[in-house]
């Protein structure tokens, strides 16, 4: 009887192990060469690379690669770096570019799946073409003709639309030409230097509707000009003319939660800082 | 056994017919691929003479070109036209057949007629009348679309259109030469009629106020008459040609059974109210061609520092003019002789130019103005020093000095209106947003700071805009400067918005050390959404207290005030102005939650931004670059990419700033969708989604990226799962978590 127990524990742990060896590697996914898959997305983590990635400096990139084209707009795009919006009033084509730089490919890699998962159209995985740009790359074609290619290089993300798909896997070959080499706003180097949200400045008890004047604290190693990234679970952020100040109105009582990014001017980010608040009930 | 089969299927279709009117619903909004209309904005395939026809079309080919021929039953071409469609395959409204049957004015009656005839002529072709017509579409030789309307035997609208004396319709004037006849047929017998002539729009929307631009009140002039018992049709003298003022006009003829001065839509549903050419000018004065167009500009300031700009003065302070050289580059070096002069109309300048200005200068001499050029206080020169006397002036700054003034050539200050005004009392500044006003605190989105009052100041006509509730009663603080000796003073002001108080009942401003402050209640504030662009023309009497005339104090504007529904909310608490612009521009003349939500849900579809799925705007669902959108929206030419959730975004958004409380709706999970027509597309296609994102109202979806079933615009009339059902046939895709996005 107790023979027969031995053995079942035996076959069943057996059984059990390579199952359990599975689950581990996708737990960790950090490890080379597994494979990590978010909502319909997956991808293999690549290998270290020689170089990395430490600035994107896309005033440079977009004047190098984009030069007919005059910026519209910039400005953030949360955890996905920065985006320049062009257009070349000329022959009315245009385009848009984000950059964001991470501490590692594996975090960039993280971020394409979390990128591709917030996107409502599904993206497919390379390019229209066939040709190979970046370590992963997606792309989307819409039916107008317009298309985005969203790619990473290393531990840089890329997200590239243009009004003509064509155009924009060709910019995107082009960037990725330019993130190879080191040339047009590229830096590269074996060390990124990070950002850091470090505090945020809360006046006093939060409460339900009433607005609180937030202030953001936040270093930069390299003392480049920062921007801020203010999302908030429980609650409405309004922007105001101080880069570094946000308003915050929560929406109910109880917990909410801030999660703020800071960009520097090479696309560099910041881990996500989380400042968890208690909100009390709205004064009447 | 066949008959019980018979019987069975018989059943599963009652069945199946019950079934769908149980549960089928009818879509939203279905319009028809080609919709005719008439002048006045109503859509019909039943026209009649003396009507426009307009023509929109969609659901053609992208940047096509097509012949558009209108053809009579008698297979008589009757019109042709080759027009080219948008890149959303749409050829937008457009004029197919201006005024139906007819017939130009003989060319003899110009030349040999006296001004004014007893007998207009019949200047309409009847065969024209009473037939069919069919509409053709021709691309490359082939009709790919037909349709057929009819003009009936007889009048049965009212129709309303500009002539000259003879009664020949005509939509071009001369100013200063030709004066604006208005004819009218099939009015009611023995109606009161009003004729305006009021600035050119193609929105008009009922409870809009009528502003008239003839000014003619008090003239004596015709603009009130009442037709015989027996009489139906008119011809009456809109607007003499010395007082005429270029610009580009609608028509409305108001049978007067209530109060005046509000348009009214149910006029083109029954005869007996108002006709405008809602979709059109209903005529444009213009100046002789080959003539130089004339160079206005401000002249008229005060000296402060830096030089302002100023259309009232009092009669102790100092007339100064300058040019300024940013303006006016070309002007820069050259010197003009300086002369003030009592005011004249544009039409009185265009005809009097042979008249030597030193012969009406008022102010004894004739100074020099020497034009510098970036040079803040330096390019400004006393032209008429205090004291001042009380009237309205024009400054002609004579650049080729040959005493006379010459369009082209010569700066002016003004034609229409008024280049200044002298009085004892001006208008100093006013605020809608002050204290106790219930105004809405609004915030300028490109300055990145919230509006503040005054919104408006007179020196520079520095203007900035203002929003209220729509309806209930408003006011505005006006602060006023007078001379000294002038200890009170009764003021209201007409024009805009019903005007403030009024010469019945004026506001008693008491002044202390020259500065005196009113409140002024507004007489029509706007009963509906929109934005009101518009000015106040101020007067005042009975100066300390004794019986004094009427006296014009000047104009201030152009002022600019957004009528919204209630309270905004979150996440447009402090709406930004280029919100308000958008949202009462698309939600324009709504009253209603389901009026807005219908306007503002057609205005994102419509608008020709384009649906892209790769993510434009929008961070995780919430965080939306508004700013980003509206810099692409402003730069012509560029077309604005928006994903689902930058819709979604952008409703709530845009609704909420009216004062509604909506937000957005995930549906998470990935799923097939049936085939839609996505905003700016112009193909009907399914596809695969992650999820989708759309704005709710509480408990019903709205939807501007897409039309579901390719036809159907979600506007809050569908549940969740009525729109998932519509959306999908994937199973177990449900409504997911709804929020505010946090736009930045």
């Amino acid at each position: 009887m107790k023979r027969n127990r031995m053995t079942y524990m035996l076959i069943s742990a057996l059984l059990l192990l390579p199952l359990l060896i599975i689950l581990q590697s996708a737990a960790v996914g950090q490890e080379r060469g597994e494979t990590i898959k978010k909502g319909n997305f997956s991808l293999k983590r690549s290998e270290p690379p020689q170089f990395l990635v430490t600035g994107v400096a896309l005033d440079k990139l977009s004047k190098a690669r984009f030069e007919n084209m005059a910026l519209v707009n910039q400005g953030l795009a949360g955890q996905f770096g920065r985006t320049y919006s062009l257009f070349n009033e000329n022959d009315s084509s245009q385009a848009s570019v984000s950059a964001a730089v991470y501490e590692n490919p594996a975090a960039a890699e993280d971020a394409v799946l979390e990128l591709l998962n917030s996107t409502s159209a599904v993206f497919k995985p390379g390019t229209k073409s066939g040709a190979v740009i970046g370590t992963h790359s997606w792309y989307l074609e819409s039916r107008n003709g317009s298309g985005t290619v969203v790619f990473t290089h290393d531990n840089a993300l890329f997200q590239v639309f243009s009004s003509d798909y064509d155009l924009a896997e060709n910019k995107a070959r082009d960037i990725d030409e330019d993130l190879s080499r080191g040339t047009n706003g590229i830096r590269l180097g074996t060390k990124v230097i990070l950002p850091e949200v470090t505090n945020v400045k809360m006046p006093g008890d939060l409460s339900v509707k009433k607005q609180s004047r937030l202030n953001i604290e936040g270093r930069d190693p390299q003392s480049m000009k920062v921007m801020y990234s203010v999302s908030a679970r429980g609650g409405q952020v309004i922007t105001t003319d101080k880069h570094d100040e946000v308003i915050f109105i929560p929406g109910a009582e109880g917990e909410s939660e801030l999660i703020i990014y800071m960009v520097n001017d090479e696309s560099v980010v910041s881990p996500a800082f989380i400042k968890k608040m208690t909100v009390g009930r709205e004064n009447k | 056994m066949k008959k019980s089969l018979l019987i069975i299927i018989l059943l599963l279709i009652i069945i199946a017919v019950i079934i769908w009117l149980l549960i089928c619903r009818e879509p939203a909004e279905i319009r028809p691929p080609t919709l005719l209309t008439n002048g006045s904005g109503v859509e019909t395939t039943e026209f009649q003479i003396h009507e426009t026809i307009l023509l929109d079309a969609v659901n053609l080919e992208p940047r096509a070109g097509y012949d558009i021929k209108v053809t009579r039953d008698d297979g008589i071409t009757v019109t042709e036209l080759r027009l080219s469609t948008n890149a959303q395959g749409r050829i937008p409204e457009t004029v197919l057949w201006y005024n139906v049957g007819v017939l130009p004015c003989p060319r003899i009656i110009g030349t040999t007629r006296m001004v004014e005839y007893e007998a207009d002529y019949d200047l309409t072709d009847y065969s024209f009348a009473g037939r069919n017509y069919t509409l053709s579409f021709i691309q490359k030789s082939q009709i790919v679309r037909e349709i057929t309307f009819h003009v009936a035997a007889a009048v049965t609208r009212p129709v309303l259109y500009a002539c000259n004396a003879w009664g020949c319709p005509k939509s071009g004037f001369l100013i200063g030469e030709e004066n604006v006849w208005v004819a009218g047929r099939n009015f009611p017998k023995g109606s009161i009629i009003r004729l305006w002539a009021v600035d050119a729009s193609s929105d008009w929307k009922a409870g809009d106020n009528l502003a008239d631009r003839t000014k003619l009140y008090g003239y004596g002039l015709p603009v009130i008459f009442e037709l015989k018992p027996d009489e139906t049709s008119f011809k009456k003298l809109l607007w003499p040609k010395g007082l005429t003022s270029v610009g580009s006009y609608d028509i409305v003829a108001e049978v007067v059974t209530y109060e005046f001065g509000e348009y009214r839509v149910t006029a083109t549903a029954n005869v007996t109210n108002v006709v405008s050419n809602l979709t059109y000018s209903g005529f444009v004065v213009q100046r002789r061609p080959g003539v130089a167009e004339p160079l206005e500009v401000d002249i008229a300031g005060s000296l402060q520092s830096p030089f302002t700009f100023r259309n009232t003065f009092l009669t102790t302070e100092d007339v100064y003019v300058g040019v300024d050289p940013c303006l006016q580059p070309s002007y820069v070096g050259q010197t003009a002789d300086i002369y003030i002069v009592a005011d004249k109309s544009d039409a009185q300048w265009t005809t009097s130019t042979a008249v030597a200005l030193n012969t009406l200068d008022v102010t004894g001499v004739i100074e020099t103005i020497t034009v510098g050029g970036i040079c803040g206080n330096c390019w400004k020169t006393l032209a008429w020093s205090a004291p001042l006397t009380v009237g309205q002036y024009d400054v002609v700054l004579d650049f080729d000095r040959d005493g006379f003034y010459t369009p082209g050539i010569d700066l002016i200050d003004a034609l229409d209106p008024v280049g200044f005004i002298v009085a004892e009392v001006r208008v100093d500044n006013i605020s809608f947003n002050y204290g106790g006003a219930g105004a809405i605190t609004i915030y300028d989105n490109v300055a990145g700071a919230n509006i503040t009052a005054p919104e408006y100041y007179s020196a520079n006509h520095i203007v900035k805009p203002a929003a209220w509730v729509r309806g209930g009663s408003h006011s505005v603080r006006v602060e006023f400067k007078a001379v000294s000796g002038v200890n009170n003073i009764q003021v209201w002001a007409e024009n805009g918005l019903g005007g403030l108080n009024s010469s019945g009942s004026p506001v008693t401003i008491t002044f202390t050390a020259g500065s005196g402050t009113g409140t002024f209640s507004v007489n029509s504030p706007p009963s509906v959404i929109g934005k009101s662009l518009f000015y106040w023309d101020w007067k005042y009497k009975n100066v300390n207290g004794a019986s004094t005339p009427t006296t014009e104090m000047g104009e201030t504007g152009e002022h600019v005030l957004y009528a919204i529904n209630a309270t905004p909310n979150a996440p447009m608490a402090t709406p930004w102005v280029d919100v308000l612009e958008y949202a009462t521009n698309w939600a324009s003349g709504q009253t209603t939650e389901a009026g807005v939500v219908s306007g503002i849900i057609s205005g994102i579809y419509y608008s020709g931004m384009v649906y892209d799925g790769g993510g434009h705007h929008t961070t995780s669902y919430g965080n939306f670059n508004l700013s980003g959108v509206f810099s692409e929206l402003k730069t012509g030419g560029m077309t604005v990419y928006m994903d689902c959730r930058d819709c979604a975004n952008f409703f709530h958004v845009l609704t909420n700033a009216l004062g509604f409380n909506h937000e957005y709706l995930r549906i998470p999970g990935y799923f097939d969708y049936l085939p839609i027509l996505a905003m700016g597309h112009g193909s009907c296609l399914g596809g695969g989604w992650n999820y989708h994102q759309v704005g709710w109202c509480g408990a019903h979806v709205a939807d501007g990226s897409a039309k579901m079933s390719c036809t159907i615009l979600a506007v809050c009339d569908y549940s969740a799962t009525d729109y998932i059902n519509l959306l999908t046939a994937t199973p177990g895709i449900t409504a997911g978590i709804t929020d505010i996005c946090s736009p930045y």
